[in-house]
């Protein structure tokens, strides 16, 4: 019978995987027990109702169908000497194991490597180009043979070693390609490839099912190799494949396959992706037995992943304290962004809001994920009550981060900070960009509604309310008497400074610097009345020599101003200005000029500005900030000029906020300078993208395009 | 000798070809041919661009090789086509293999004139040499290209470049069709390989697509979008080139020689052979080449009778693609005009 006839029944038959197992000690299985046949066999009915099946060339050297097959076949030994010959044992066994198949009753030659002379020089050619794998030149030497001699034939054992090679290359090829249809075909009609001896080409059809949706098959492909095949690196490999490609129950069954705990590193590999999958799934668990295991790994490792795993976990599972410790851990082993961000969140979740936001700060240019994690743990820090007390620089970097990623939560918190902390306006300029960032945001809605109450803005406070009304209590209440907080005083809110420092964000509307100095926060209701020590509030305004009732009386000043209590406040800063040492009184004096423009006495506290002992930087300060506020007074007044050329000398002080460049905008609109106005408002969108900056633009092309037609 | 004859005769009525008793190439000029541009590994490699192979390479190679009845050669490349390009997973080829790549296959998709040259150089060898699996394997590969080329709309049957990137629904201006991948010749023999009469109508639109750019005036672009009246492809030049200048050469190969269809081509030539911009009339690239200059010659030998000068009918490979229509050239006047030879 004809070697391929025979397979080919074979294959029928599902008994082709015959050769490996008999090889390797295993007995050649039935159907019903191999999946891997049953699998093929399936797809080899498929192949066959398909319309286009494989291209059988693998004979293409075959006599037509029709004539006599050869004489039954001598057990042709010539590729198992050639093997032994060149040393190749891996096909030499694979070559031993398929003619034990066919002939069961023939027994290996005792002397492979011996003297058996070659008496065919040209096979013996074409067995070398074989095992040069130059299989298109092989293909041209029996071509070219078959041509010049009618009467040979290639033998068969060459010719199938030829078919199976080609279609090993093929399959490769066809996998590469991601054609994997083609791969499951060349399996199919290739049985004799699926073997121990070439688990590659085994894991390339599993992988073809895994990718055309048949995990059941690509189980039964790895389950195959897990029964039959011997090889440790082998076996350890299959179980990696099917680790990310199948289901977690198969893969399960198939690591019940295990021999001598040769899959614990597969079993920690799977306790790891259910700890990940708890880790972003809370509601599921790992097993304490899973922890355990990985936590040991963890434990033991210098490397960072597995503590970054747990921590993740931990944190998700209300264990925090547990996730800052892994986290740390992680850290210390050059964890990187990872386990940065999940010590920042960690942080927060434990309320350590000022390291999460500090070891945040550094990790702002690891990606998204690290700026999403500082700007939760800022926004956090920040909106504490009551609010902490912050250095500048720690509130300047929240501004910009806020500002760069236009987070409308941290915009809103930075609202709210600036609000507890008696920085009314600011507070606005915040709420308002929340707002522009994210319309939606209720509670910067709420906030910008508390400041025009503080600031009698009416009509202000009135489009909210009849915006919100409706999606919020607590703004619908503002209007109602009985409901509403205690009445706003008839005192103006401090304007921003003009005095910002350099460190001031780009975008995002400037955070005026006093906000991050601010003294120990004002109560929420105005009336109230200060109860707390007289202590100093900030050691930046500490009296350093002075009498302690200077001293006292200053903080006493400042504590009054946050309160918006401008008349106590310039009592208390006269006390200190009497009888504290020089700096206190100094500093007195600047308190004083803040409490006058408070009072709206910005004639006043000119006054009191120039007359005062005060020292030269601060003098700049507060020379700006009146400026400021006659800017202002003048802008109401509608006298644009005149605000202009004050906005101008204030110039000579300080750099423009952006509020106050905004304005020098819609002065220039106001006075029909469209040209300049652009300017302005393209500079502010540029730096900063506002929405604010972007109805001054279009509010210009409005007006523009009507003068045009 | 009797085997030969037998052959023969089963060639002839299988598919109405007619198989030369003798080699339709000579046997030096394919070996000058095979030396330069076929592989060890049965590789044929397109010398000026980048070394790459595709499959209309391995196609004319194998063509090639059978009309110079080289089994030999013929058994390499298929091998290398087989292994490095079949596989596909509707059982056709990819149409780029790179050997700078890895993987060396870098485009997928199909190119439908390559594997109607595979198919057609299996199913003439199939025959010729009485290769029955060769015949199998043609059979395959025309009934996949019937499923995956064949575009049936508004009575027409039209050949689709590739199985992606041409239709209705992949480009606005789709279906887009190439001229020049109407193999004449392969045609009715997809036809008998399938029993699908789908591709003698496929004939019939192409040789119709033709007809109806000469009363242009014009020779055919390479890329025609045939959504509504055939005009130049949006994205491709609208010249007459590289891909076009092989339409005389089917058509003459296949004995399709009304004049009427060659008239522009041949006033654009007049000057001597050159690719055309089709909007000016003006030649682009001249064609110096004497595979190129072939192409006209045989024109004028085949409709004219003029003879091909002497200098024509030998061969000295150049580069990859004017050496292969330098030596189809020669096998059809060989074999069709012999009284140009």
């Amino acid at each position: 019978m004809h070697v391929k006839s025979i397979l080919v029944t074979a294959a029928v038959a599902g008994t082709v995987v015959y050769g490996l197992g008999s090889y390797y000690g295993w007995p050649a299985r039935g159907e019903s027990q191999n999946p891997l046949e049953r699998a093929l066999a399936q797809e080899k009915r498929t192949a066959e109702e398909a319309l286009q099946p494989a291209i059988d060339l693998a004979q293409a050297q075959r006599p037509p169908a029709g004539q006599p097959a050869p004489a039954p076949p001598v057990v042709d030994e010539s590729a198992l000497r050639y093997f032994a010959q060149q040393g190749d044992t891996r096909r030499l066994e694979a070559e031993m194991a398929r003619l034990r198949a066919l002939y069961p009753e023939w027994k290996p030659p005792a002397d492979l490597t011996g003297t058996v002379a070659r008496v065919d020089p040209e096979l013996e050619r074409m067995w070398k180009l074989f095992g040069e794998s130059k299989l298109g030149e092989l293909r041209a030497a029996i071509a070219q043979r078959s041509a010049g001699d009618p009467n040979w034939q290639p033998p068969a054992d060459l010719v199938q070693q030829l078919d199976q090679a080609e279609a090993r290359q093929r399959l490769v090829n066809a996998s590469n390609a991601k054609q994997w249809e083609q791969v499951i075909r060349i399996g199919t009609d290739t049985p004799a490839l699926l073997t121990c001896a070439n688990v590659d080409s085994l894991w390339r059809v599993a992988e073809a099912f895994v990718q055309t949706k048949r995990p059941d098959r690509a189980r039964d492909a790895y389950s195959y190799v897990l029964t039959n095949c011997t090889d440790p690196a082998d076996r350890l490999a299959t179980m990696q494949k099917v680790l990310p490609a199948l289901p977690e129950e198969m893969t399960l069954a198939l690591l019940a396959q295990e021999r001598n705990g040769e899959f614990s590193s597969i079993r920690d590999e799977l306790a790891r992706q259910r700890i990940g999958r708890a880790a972003e799934n809370p509601p599921l668990t790992a097993t304490p037995e899973e922890l355990r295991r990985i936590e040991a790994l963890a434990t033991a490792a210098t490397t960072p992943d597995d503590a970054i795993l747990l921590g993740f976990y931990a944190l998700h599972h209300n264990d925090a304290a547990k996730a800052v410790t892994w986290f740390k851990t992680a850290l210390s082993r050059n964890g990187g962004a990872k386990a940065a961000e999940g010590a920042v969140l960690a942080l927060s979740a434990v309320k350590d809001h000022l390291q999460a936001e500090e070891l945040g700060s550094q990790w702002l240019e690891a990606g998204a994920a690290n700026r999403k994690a500082y700007l939760d743990a800022a926004t956090a820090l920040i909106a504490q009550e009551p609010p902490p007390r912050l250095s500048e620089a720690i509130v300047t970097r929240i501004a910009r981060t806020v500002g760069s990623e236009r987070y409308a939560s941290g915009a809103s918190g930075l609202g709210w900070y600036a609000y507890n902390s008696g920085q009314v306006e600011a507070a606005g300029e915040w709420f308002k960009t929340a707002l522009g960032w994210d319309r939606n945001l209720e509670q910067a809605a709420y906030g910008l509604a508390l400041v025009r109450q503080r600031l009698r803005d009416r009509a202000g406070l009135l489009a909210i309310v009849s915006e919100w009304g409706a999606r919020s209590q607590r703004i619908a209440d503002i209007l109602r008497p009985g409901r509403q907080a205690a009445p706003a005083r008839e005192v103006r809110e401090i304007p921003l400074p003009a005095a910002v420092p350099e460190s001031v964000p780009r975008e995002g509307p400037r955070l005026p610097a006093r906000v991050a100095r601010a003294a120990s926060p004002p109560a929420a209701i105005e009336d109230e009345v200060p109860s707390r020590s007289a202590e100093p509030a900030a050691p930046r305004r500490a009296a350093s020599g002075g009498g302690r009732a200077g001293a006292a009386a200053l903080a006493q000043g400042w504590r009054l101003l946050d309160l918006k209590r401008p008349a106590a406040a310039i009592e208390a800063f006269d006390i200190a200005q009497r009888t504290g040492s020089a700096q206190v009184a100094g500093d007195a004096a600047a308190g004083k000029v803040y409490a006058q423009l408070q009072q709206g006495l910005t004639a006043e506290a000119n006054v009191s500005a120039a007359s005062a002992p005060i020292p030269q930087a601060r003098r700049r300060e507060l020379t700006a900030l009146i400026l400021s506020e006659r800017f202002y007074a003048l802008y109401d007044a509608k006298n644009y000029n005149a605000a202009l050329l004050v906005l101008g000398e204030r110039a000579r002080y300080a750099p423009e906020t952006t509020d106050l460049m905004m304005s020098r905008g819609w002065s220039y609109f106001n006075l029909g300078r469209y040209a300049d106005a652009r300017k302005v408002f393209s500079a502010l969108h540029r730096a900063n993208g506002s929405p604010q900056a972007q109805s001054g633009l279009t509010a210009i092309d409005e007006v523009t395009k009507i003068t045009r037609y | 000798m009797s085997r030969i004859l037998a052959s023969l005769v089963a060639a002839i009525m299988a598919f109405g070809i007619a198989f030369p008793a003798a080699a339709a190439i000579p046997a030096e000029a394919w070996d000058l041919y095979r030396q330069k541009f076929v592989m060890a590994d049965g590789r044929v490699v397109d010398d000026v661009n980048g070394e790459i192979s595709h499959s209309e390479s391995q196609g004319y190679g194998l063509l090639l090789a059978y009309l110079a009845g080289d089994r030999t050669t013929f058994a390499r490349i298929l091998a290398f086509t087989r292994t490095e390009m079949l596989i596909r997973d509707d059982g056709l080829s990819a149409w780029r293999w790179d050997p700078k790549a890895s993987p060396h296959v870098t485009d997928i998709n199909n190119a439908s004139d390559g594997d109607l040259l595979i198919a057609y150089a299996l199913a003439s060898a199939g025959a010729g040499w009485n290769m029955p699996n060769y015949t199998a394997a043609a059979r395959q590969l025309a009934r996949s290209l019937t499923k995956v080329a064949l575009l049936k709309r508004n009575g027409e049957i039209w050949l689709m470049p590739g199985a992606h990137g041409f239709s209705e629904k992949d480009r606005p201006d789709g279906p887009v069709v190439n001229p020049s991948y109407w193999i004449f010749e392969a045609l009715p023999v997809m036809a008998r390989l399938t029993g699908d009469q789908s591709w003698m109508q496929v004939k019939a639109t192409g040789l119709r697509l033709l007809d109806r750019v000469a009363k242009t005036a014009k020779p055919p672009a390479e890329w025609l979008s045939v959504k509504g009246e055939p005009k130049p492809a949006e994205g491709f030049p609208a010249q007459f080139s590289y891909n076009a200048i092989r339409i005389p050469l089917y058509l003459l190969r296949a004995g399709l020689t009304e004049p009427a269809r060659f008239g522009p081509i041949r006033a654009a030539w007049s000057n001597g052979t050159a690719t055309i911009d089709l909007g000016s009339g003006k030649p682009v690239d001249p064609l110096p080449d004497p595979g190129y200059r072939i192409l006209a010659a045989s024109i004028a030998c085949a409709l004219d009778g003029t003879p091909v000068p002497a200098e024509l009918k030998t061969f000295q490979p150049t580069a990859y693609y004017p050496s292969t229509l330098h030596l189809l050239s020669l096998a059809m006047l060989a074999e069709r005009y012999p009284r140009c030879m």
